[in-house]
């Protein structure tokens, strides 16, 4: 069929049954589990009398609940022991290869899998984490699921989908100075709003992607989520086959090169339709900020906080009036020079080995602010040891952050990493929601170099200015 | 799965837009609360203050809507985290329907998984059915989903569609994984097609490894019992998909009276070149025949020291159904499920200097040492907690120590600072050798994981053997160490011997190898739902009454080997 989509190429592929209109049964090629999901799902699968379909195409590993410090064991946060139990006797009963704390390929799931060759282009992935779309980084169609669908993809195989419509977003030009991904992406959040992808599948396209290294490519594709859509994905090209090429889990040799010759027919076609698009003209974006409750509520690092006086629309204006409180921001007031209490940098959207490295390169051997509290929490046992091979980990310890043990951590604060009611932390998460990173808790969304500058000065600041 | 047919209630309006479903569910209760105590929990951020008194201007904490089982809400309820904990809270916190513009796609999805109707409605009819609920005397609401309807309390109806599948599903509290596994064969055939044109999903080499079994059924009742796992093993390979090659050699007796030795190169070729061997017995009358020369070596003794394998597993369970053929009560070996961990490549059945030698002053001397080394501990020790990590989480460490406290002393002290440093979570406990003994026939229900070295752990197992009621329903394994490209080398024997006296009679209990054919299912091919599903077969098997010699009780008829191994494979059927 000609003029077809990456996403729907890869989506008729995966089709084994129409089971209504707009309900398909797809196939998926690869299920990652973490620990809040795991264990409680492979408990519910033997309760149901079901057995695993496919424990080849399934993988598991802890990274919410267990706890980041130094030396951390499975019960150092006990919640986090008693799940990472159920998951490793679950993982053993069914046959399912489990990457336990301490082993090489353990990490924060959406880092981790892609690192070892796991996540595939033209592949169906799937994991109960709305930041699965990360993986569509490599051109495979990477979907969220909810823990009923954990058990269902566990039991069949398969996935009951609606079909999103597509979306096409062109990211056009090059990165001015001191501009990263995650600037990029955020600052598509803020023009677009957060639910501009709602049910669609978005393609990222344009000159940038090309030039974005696959790290980079994972940070935009993990915050798709925040656009709404459940699916983020990039067309693979030579730089995704070159980094595959060898990795433990890819394909090898003959296999590799046949694997190749399918994926290069993945791209979508010249003349392919999508039912939006939208452009991001990428040199306007500055280093970015979030002042908000949501990803969408995002300014350069140089703007003023808004006015929810000048917003016409009355809920919206009512949302940014409740945000504003919350965060303790005036409007008008400029962003920068806020002061912070923490800095954190990791997470699945900047917690791998170029993030610390652009991290360490910002720093250029300053230090940490007085009375602020900065971790690096590397985002699997293979950045950690590779950084540390680097000497990285010696740059952020000298400087006063926590070098800490890989997991999702304060992203979230699932394994109780959270900061005080109150606290306002620069962190390069991918959401600043409520409560996100405690009760009270005021989070600030920014790149790696911009959470370093933040450090450095003791409040928010414009790491263009900072000079290295 | 609740049936959603008509809820009738009273319906709250929170016209907020983009309420995410961290603020219904904070992460720290959906991990510290079970599914069905997520109630207290729903909006805390918003129902109460952080000093956790309620927020009376909350409409949720307002006296007339307490009870709401009908919300609506702004654009773009449920967005943000997948977590179906969401769903689960608003169900334990009351709420059946959901009213808004536009929902969270992962949301709306998980509300028909779990008997929650999300209902779409245009913004503006939103907003006047919220007016309608705020100004009416009683907030009461009925939503229809077999009519499609709404009914205000005034009587006015409002229509609405969904997704006709859905709906169908809600309707009749329908379990999805249910529905798509009637679609089983169309999914099967779906894969096979893929596996051919996409094989690099399924596996990293050009060609799909087999694995090579190699059958070695030796002496006395070895090559009756084998047959039956042969029996076992083609079932799986023509009924489950088992990719694997069983080649068979000689060995024993068999192999001298066919090739005038008891251990010829190609046999030895072939024992190096399996991924798992399936072992009988050894052990006849007829080796006094053989000049002593040619049976210096102990063939088995040298596998294990030249494979490698140094990790012997013994699991010891209670069979409730064999209770009565065991010699301890039943109430001592009710509910017993042990593994011993054996070391089994070094100690003193290896240690040198070795020999026996005559005095000058008449008589002998022999000399057997007793040796181990830091790393020879910690390879067993490591495996004993690897495994209790699947298990129960418990390990008890045997040696003798008190005495022998160079080899026990290092055997303890290693075990304690590798589980000191690598596996806190695990219950440690030590004991010596000879209180273990009394252990075992006292109390064995205690034990989870034992680890200890070659001497003890041949004498303990066969102790704990008696748990189980006979030595032919035990199986064990024997690994190497996992070499760099992931394989290992692996022995699966039942504990039984040849058994000379019942040899050729048809009678031996097969049970103990085809258990050990589960174990190379489990740790040499990676395939525990597969292991699982012939140990359940042989459990069946069991209490449906199948009984060979060694386990019959007085008035029981007892079958042959061919008929038990006949009775799995009937249970195999069954359950496919």
């Amino acid at each position: 069929m000609p003029n077809l989509t990456l996403f729907e190429k890869i989506w008729v592929q995966h089709v084994v049954v129409q089971l209504s209109n707009d309900l398909s049964l797809l196939s998926i090629d690869r299920h990652f589990l973490h620990d809040l999901e795991g264990g409680p799902n492979f408990i519910r699968l033997a309760k149901l009398g079901y057995r695993v379909h496919a424990p080849d195409l399934t993988y598991a590993m802890p990274d919410h609940a267990i706890a980041s410090s130094p030396g951390r064991t499975t019960d150092t946060n006990p919640t986090g022991g008693r799940l990472l139990r159920e998951m490793r006797r679950g993982a053993f009963a069914a046959g399912v290869r489990l990457f336990d704390i301490g082993e090489e390929g353990q990490g924060i799931v959406h880092v981790a899998a892609p690192e070892m060759g796991l996540t595939l282009p033209g592949a169906t992935v799937v994991c109960p984490d709305s930041h699965t779309c990360t993986h569509g980084a490599f051109g495979a169609l990477a979907i969220a699921i909810g823990s009923s669908e954990v058990a269902h993809v566990l039991a069949t195989q398969t996935l009951r989908q609606k079909r999103p419509k597509t979306m096409r977003v062109h990211f056009n030009g090059s990165r001015a100075r001191g501009v990263t991904a995650k600037d990029v992406i955020l600052a598509t959040i803020g023009r677009l709003g957060t639910a501009v992808g709602r049910g669609y599948a978005v393609e990222y396209a344009g000159s940038l992607v090309g030039e974005l290294t696959i790290e980079e490519r994972l940070t935009v594709c993990n915050l798709s989520i925040e656009l709404g859509s459940k699916t983020g994905i990039m067309a693979p090209d030579d730089t995704t086959y070159q980094y595959l090429a060898g990795l433990p889990y890819a394909p090898k040799d003959a296999l590799f090169d046949q694997a190749v010759m399918h994926w290069r027919t993945l791209p979508s076609d010249e003349d392919a339709e999508f039912d939006s698009e939208h452009t991001i003209h990428v040199p306007d974006v500055a280093p970015q900020i979030t002042w908000g409750t949501s990803p969408q509520d995002v300014i350069d690092v140089s703007g003023r906080i808004p006015d929810p006086s000048n917003e016409a629309n009355a809920e919206r204006r009512k949302s940014m009036e409740a945000a504003l409180k919350y965060m303790a921001l005036r409007p008008g007031d400029a962003i920068e020079g806020t002061p912070i209490d923490w800095v954190f940098i990791g997470s699945c959207t900047n917690g791998r080995l170029s993030d610390l490295r652009e991290a360490a390169k910002a720093l250029a051997g300053r230090k940490v602010a007085a009375n602020i509290r900065a971790w690096v929490v590397p985002g699997s046992v293979a950045v950690q040891r590779a950084a540390e091979r680097e000497g990285l980990h010696r740059q952020f310890l000298d400087a006063g952050f926590e070098w800490r043990e890989p997991g999702c951590s304060m992203c979230l604060g699932a394994n109780g990493d959270i900061i005080a009611p109150g606290e306002r932390s620069v962190s390069t998460t991918n959401r600043n929601f409520v409560g996100r990173q405690g009760a009270g808790a005021r989070t600030h969304l920014a790149s790696p170099a911009m959470a370093v500058a933040a450090a450095v000065a003791g409040c928010i600041a414009d790491i263009r200015k900072l000079g290295h | 799965m609740n049936k959603f047919t008509r809820v009738t209630g009273v319906a709250a309006p929170l016209m907020r837009i983009n309420i995410d479903t961290e603020v219904v569910i904070p992460v720290n209760r959906l991990i510290g609360h079970k599914r069905g105590e997520l109630g207290p929990y729903c909006f805390e951020a918003w129902r109460y203050a952080l000093d956790g008194r309620e927020d009376t201007e909350f409409v949720l904490n307002q006296p007339r809507y307490r009870e709401t089982k009908i919300l609506l809400a702004g654009d773009n309820f449920g967005c943000g985290s997948s977590r179906e904990h969401a769903v689960w809270s608003l169900v334990d916190f009351g709420i059946r329907c959901i009213i808004a513009p536009s929902f969270g796609d992962i949301f709306y999805w998980n509300c028909f998984q779990n008997g929650v109707l999300p209902i779409r409605l245009p913004d503006d009819q939103v907003r006047e059915l919220a007016a309608e609920i705020e100004a009416a005397e009683q907030p009461l609401v009925s939503v229809d989903l077999e009519a499609l309807s709404i009914t205000m309390s005034s009587g006015r109806q409002v229509a609405f569609t969904t997704d006709p599948e859905r709906r169908a599903a809600l309707l009749e509290g329908l379990d999805e994984i249910g529905m798509t596994l009637k679609l089983d064969a169309q999914i099967r055939a779906h894969q096979g097609r893929d596996r051919e044109s996409r094989p690099w999903i399924y596996r990293r080499e050009e060609t799909a490894r087999v694995a090579r079994l190699l059958v070695l059924a030796g002496d006395g009742i070895g090559p009756e019992v084998l047959a039956e796992v042969r029996k076992i093993a083609e079932w799986f390979i023509a009924k489950r998909q088992l990719s694997v090659e069983l080649h068979e050699e000689l060995f024993g007796i068999s192999a001298w009276k066919a090739y005038g030795d008891l251990m010829r190169q190609q046999t030895w070729d072939e024992i190096a070149a399996a991924d798992a061997i399936l072992f009988g017995a050894i052990g006849s009358p007829e080796y006094e025949k053989i000049p002593t020369a040619a049976r210096k070596v102990d063939q088995l003794l040298r596998m294990r020291k030249e494979l490698d394998l140094f990790c012997n597993l013994r699991p010891v369970r209670t069979l409730p159904a064999l209770g009565a053929s065991s010699s301890l009560r039943p109430e001592v070996i009710a509910d017993c499920d042990m593994m011993i961990v054996r070391e089994l490549c070094g100690g003193i059945y290896f240690g040198e200097p070795r020999g026996r030698e005559k005095l000058n002053s008449g008589g002998e001397r022999a000399v057997n040492t007793c040796m181990y080394t830091t790393d020879e501990i910690e390879r067993i020790a490591r495996a004993a907690f690897d495994l209790a990590r699947v298990r129960s989480g418990r390990v008890c460490s045997v040696d003798k120590s008190n005495v022998l406290t160079e080899t026990g002393g290092l055997w303890r002290d290693t075990v304690r600072a590798l589980h000191d440093r690598h596996y806190p979570d695990i219950e440690l406990n030590h004991m010596y050798v000879d209180n273990c003994a009394m252990q075992l026939v006292r109390a064995p229900k205690q034990f989870d994981v034992l680890v200890t070295e070659n001497l003890f752990g041949d004498i303990l197992s066969d102790c704990a053997a008696m748990v189980a009621g006979s030595l032919g329903m035990l199986p064990s394994a024997s690994l190497g160490p996992v070499r760099p490209d992931g394989g290992r080398h692996a022995l699966y024997e039942p504990i039984h011997g040849s058994a000379p006296d019942i040899a050729g009679k048809g009678i031996a209990n097969p049970l103990g190898a085809i258990m050990s054919f589960a174990l190379c299912l489990r740790f040499s091919l990676g395939l525990a739902q597969e292991a699982n599903r012939l140990e359940r077969a042989v459990d069946a098997a069991i209490s449906h009454g199948a009984r060979t010699a060694d386990i019959v009780q007085p008035g029981e008829k007892s079958i042959s080997t061919k008929a038990m191994g006949d009775a799995v494979l009937a249970e195999l059927e069954q359950a496919q």
